[in-house]
């Protein structure tokens, strides 16, 4: 009887260990992908604040959008990109 | 002996219009207040300026046609020129021929060589009787505008250019030309062309007008980036 007591708590206490994996691993999935987005959008907020302000001092499209696409080059490449891997 | 005489002149006079002039300019990025004073722009325009630094182009010209290229690295002892290049408006060569421009897009928003962009050059010019002297020629300053329509509106920028009635060509450097002069320096907004070396009658370069990409005009390759997402570079 003891035994089985003995048993039954240790299995509940295993069940509960694995899922609390589980939920963490969920926190930190979902905070790779929040933080990704994160990261994307600021990037491209930049690039298109980058366009606005060459277009405003008078540059042509094609300027301002070659200056946003080097904005965003450099921000993705300092911005650590987090994957779901 | 008279078909000798002949035969040499015909020679002479092939040899004379197959040969090409050089005029080597450097570039200068001037200040730009409004841009310089952004935290972001400033730091990466200050860059530019200094890049344009390492930057030469050269015009070589006959007759009825010209050249306008870059010659020199982008990438020098470490210094980056690239967006100083991409500023001067001339990463890809430029054609005159019979007063029309022609220029192949750099690779970017587009494909290398999608587009043939085709402009007529400029003629409306105003004429001073300003004059200086570049090298030892002497030259008058003309005046015209450079009108950029953009998403924020139209801007008119003045371009001013010091031309020599000496060196008898109608070309100058990013594509200008059209004065009764060779264009020996030329401002554009904050892109100032300035000649460093003249060489008149160099070995002859083969000039061809670009033959690939669809023909478009400048304001029509403009609008294409208007039309382009502004997300998700």
């Amino acid at each position: 009887m003891k035994k089985m007591i003995f048993s039954a708590v240790v299995l509940v206490a295993f069940s509960f260990a694995g899922m609390a994996n589980e939920i963490n691993e969920k926190v930190e999935t979902n905070r790779k992908v929040i933080a990704k987005s994160f990261m994307t959008t600021d990037c491209d907020k930049l690039a298109n604040d980058t366009m606005d302000v060459y277009e405003a001092a008078g540059w042509t499209v094609e300027e301002a959008y070659e200056k946003g696409l080097e904005v965003y080059n450099v921000c993705i490449g300092k911005t650590k990109k987090v994957t779901l891997e | 002996m008279k078909a000798y005489t002949i035969l040499v002149f015909f020679l002479y006079f092939n040899y004379s219009n197959s040969q090409n002039n050089t005029i080597t300019y450097n570039f200068k990025i001037l200040e730009d207040k409004q841009l310089l004073n952004n935290e972001v722009i400033g730091k990466m325009y200050r860059e530019d300026m200094e890049g344009a630094k390492y930057l030469n182009f050269r015009l070589i010209f006959r007759d009825t046609i010209a050249k306008f290229e870059n010659t020199q690295l982008t990438e020098l002892d470490g210094k980056n020129a690239k967006g100083a290049l991409n500023m001067s408006r001339c990463r890809k060569k430029i054609i005159v021929y019979k007063d029309s421009i022609y220029q192949n897009n750099a690779e970017g928003a587009f494909k290398e060589n999608q587009y043939l962009i085709v402009e007529p050059i400029e003629k409306k010019w105003n004429l001073t009787n300003e004059s200086k002297k570049i090298d030892k020629y002497t030259c008058f300053k003309a005046t015209t505008e450079y009108i950029v329509i953009n998403s924020k509106g139209t801007f008119i920028h003045p371009v001013i250019a010091w031309y020599c009635p000496e060196i008898p060509y109608q070309y100058g450097p990013a594509g200008y030309g059209g004065l009764p002069g060779m264009i020996l320096e030329l401002q554009e907004r904050n892109n100032v062309f300035g000649a460093v070396k003249i060489e008149l009658k160099t070995p002859s370069e083969n000039i061809q007008i670009p033959k690939k990409g669809i023909k478009i005009s400048h304001q029509e390759y403009q609008n294409l980036f208007l039309k382009l997402p502004r997300s998700g570079f």
